[in-house]
């Protein structure tokens, strides 16, 4: 018998949710795929078809999450109305609100899958490609609205806010304030700085200063460098700190 | 660089009386906070605390911000150690909570109420249009429709307090002054932490609600299920401030009312409830088109034991009557124990506290008192005032500081209304 789609969205989502109740409580390495399937009601093949391991049920988890604080973040009616800052702010507050409910599995898993090993690195580049594309949108619209100027290195700013995304979730793991609250300072102050570095356009003028030393001082130095006496010397130096 | 950006958007949510009122506020604080000085001899203080030193330690408390900075201006203007000119731009950048932009109040209503506004009232409108006492407020309307005030507090600013003023009090250890300055710091400490709870604020505001029966004032509902101790929903108050009513330059007949409407305010709290709203600035009070004032912000409440309240009802009808054996009967009841002064102090306490009875009496001397056939009124009291702080002893019980703070603030107010009100009352005179 064929099964639907949505049947089969329903058993994936089964399979996340006891994976992630079986992780709070025994720990990653102490819950197993077989355990996954008893706990679900199903065959392990039946998991097996949905999922090759339990690292990928680990990042489905991840996925799903980040798709629904996109979902979330379309339900504020205002939203459109928000400040670059603020969008950025509720994009983040909007997925640690997420996280809250599995706080523990957040805890127990979130370290395995930002510092991850080559052979997972598949798992967690559709996530991080989808959560830079949502984070290149909001920047996007600021600079079509003018409300910051165009950047350059746009691709590492993205970047730099899904580095910044894990050191967040790492201190909000941390956060023994009321209500994490200290966390939300953080976010505020810290998002505050950084838009006000793309709104002064930093990035840019530092990216002029840059091109300019390039151009008129490396550039001119190459010419130095034709003498073969200087390439030898520079060499020496690089390989094994001798001063010649 | 951090506080640049939000600072020009806090500004634009703020409308200008109410900031400029708030001003007026600190600067009451300022001079309420003189007499608990006075008693821990203000003027030496004044004179040995070196200069350059506090000039120094100054620009180092400025760049804290936050509560450092406003605990820096309190001592500041206190101990006069700068000219005038500096002490205005202090001023300027005095009540300044940080702001919360939209992001961050969603963010606190679904962690104070549970759950995001959009599902909690049936409007909420996530820009601020006023500020408050170390937060903001958003209007907002309930499910069935009735409209709010929701105040909003910046997250751990309670915490904040109690860092900065412990961090202050170890820079300040090294001042010679420290002992003095000292009990000035618990003060403003205990204030700040008491501006932060909100609950504090719902229980004076449903106090007022249920006990003040004067048909001109209106106190606003509390909302407690839609309230905690960093949010506090109350009904809105349709109207204007007294600033922006009397920009629109309205009738004397309707200053006169409201101007009266306050002065009764004033007398049956302390006179019947013994409990005042002790903030009188022109942005807590909201004027709708009846000429009905609406109360907003019950942050500052004072309380006073019945006794005190009838020893001052009877001090004032002895200041009018000038009967000094009486006075001094009073004025010992009413000082605070072992703060005994000597008869020469007693009998030039007695002079000031003559002259300033006599100011006051012009109040009662005729069935309404006109603030515009009698410019200068303030001015002349100010005069008086200031004699008498620098006497030290004037203020012998801490009891008159809220209530001078909060008499005098309404005299301003009314002079400034150029109103005509009636001061003559069942238990002054």
């Amino acid at each position: 018998m064929k099964i639907s789609e949505e049947q089969k969205q329903e058993k994936r989502r089964e399979i996340i949710r006891v994976a992630v109740e079986t992780i709070k409580e025994k720990g990653i390495k102490a819950t197993s795929m077989r355990e996954i399937a008893r706990k679900a009601g199903l065959s392990n093949a039946t998991v097996y078809n949905c999922f090759p391991n339990k690292e990928a049920i680990i990042f489905a988890y991840y996925e799903d999450q980040l798709d629904l604080s996109v979902k979330r973040l379309g339900e504020i009616a205002d939203f459109n109305e928000f400040s670059l800052q603020e969008q950025l702010q509720a994009f983040f507050e909007t997925q640690l609100e997420m996280f809250l409910p599995d706080r523990e599995f957040v805890d127990a898993s979130f370290w395995a899958i930002t510092i991850t090993s080559k052979r997972d690195y598949e798992y967690l580049k559709p996530i991080r490609s989808r959560f830079c594309s949502v984070v290149a949108e909001l920047f996007e619209a600021a600079v079509e609205v003018e409300e910051i100027p165009e950047q350059v290195f746009r691709e590492t700013i993205y970047n730099f806010f899904w580095d910044y995304n894990t050191g967040l979730v790492f201190y909000w793991l941390r956060d023994r304030s009321n209500q994490f609250q200290n966390t939300s300072i953080l976010l505020d102050k810290s998002l505050d700085l950084a838009v006000s570095f793309f709104k002064a356009g930093i990035l840019n003028k530092a990216f002029d200063i840059a091109a300019f030393l390039f151009r008129n001082h490396i550039v001119s130095g190459l010419d130095m460098i034709k003498d073969p006496e200087i390439v030898q010397k520079l060499k020496r130096q690089f390989m094994g700190g001798e001063d010649g | 660089m951090a506080e640049e950006i939000p600072k020009s958007k806090w500004k634009r949510g703020l409308t200008g009386t109410k900031t400029v009122a708030k001003m007026g506020q600190k600067a009451l604080k300022y001079l309420a906070m003189k007499p608990f000085l006075a008693e821990e001899k203000r003027v030496h203080a004044k004179k040995t605390l070196n200069r350059e030193t506090a000039e120094v330690l100054f620009q180092g408390l400025s760049l804290l911000r936050g509560t450092a900075l406003k605990i820096a201006q309190f001592l500041s203007m206190e101990l006069d150690i700068f000219p005038p000119e500096v002490t205005r731009e202090l001023q300027k950048s005095y009540h300044q909570a940080p702001p919360i932009n939209r992001a961050l109040v969603r963010k606190i209503i679904h962690n104070v109420l549970g759950n995001p506004p959009e599902q909690i009232f049936q409007a909420f409108d996530t820009v601020a249009f006023a500020a408050a006492s170390l937060g903001q407020v958003h209007r907002a309307t309930t499910r069935d429709g009735n409209r709010l005030a929701v105040k909003i507090q910046y997250p751990g600013i309670r915490d904040t307090i109690q860092s900065d003023v412990q961090l202050l009090r170890s820079v300040l250890r090294c001042l010679p002054e420290y002992q003095a300055i000292l009990p000035a710091i618990e003060e403003i400490e205990a204030r700040l932490i008491e501006e932060t709870n909100y609950r504090i604020e719902a229980q004076n505001m449903t106090f007022f609600k249920e006990r003040l029966c004067l048909d001109q004032i209106v106190v606003p509902a509390f909302y407690s299920d839609l309230s905690a101790d960093t949010v506090l929903s109350a009904g809105y108050m349709n109207g204007m401030t007294l600033n922006e009513w009397l920009r629109t330059e309205p009738d004397q007949k309707d200053k006169d009312r409201v101007a009266q409407a306050l002065n009764d305010l004033f007398i049956f709290g302390l006179y019947r409830l013994n409990c005042i709203h002790a903030d009188p600035n022109p942005g807590n009070f909201i004027v709708n088109g009846d000429c009905k004032i609406g109360l907003v912000d019950f942050g500052c409440v004072k309380r006073f034991d019945p006794e005190f309240v009838g020893l001052y009802g009877e001090l004032s009808q002895t200041a009018l009557c000038e009967d000094q054996d009486h006075y001094m009967r009073l004025s010992r009841a009413l000082r605070t124990e072992g703060s005994d002064i000597s008869p020469e102090l007693e009998r030039r306490t007695f002079k000031v506290f003559y002259e300033t009875g006599q100011w006051l009496g012009k109040l009662y001397r005729e069935e309404c008192f006109d603030f515009k056939a009698n410019p200068g009124f303030i001015a002349t009291g100010k005069k008086i005032i200031v004699r008498a702080f620098e006497m030290g002893h004037m203020d012998f019980n801490t009891n008159f500081v809220f209530l001078h703070r909060t008499r005098y603030g309404l005299l301003r107010l009314f002079e400034q209304m150029g109103a005509r009100v009636c001061f003559r009352n069942p238990y002054e005179c």
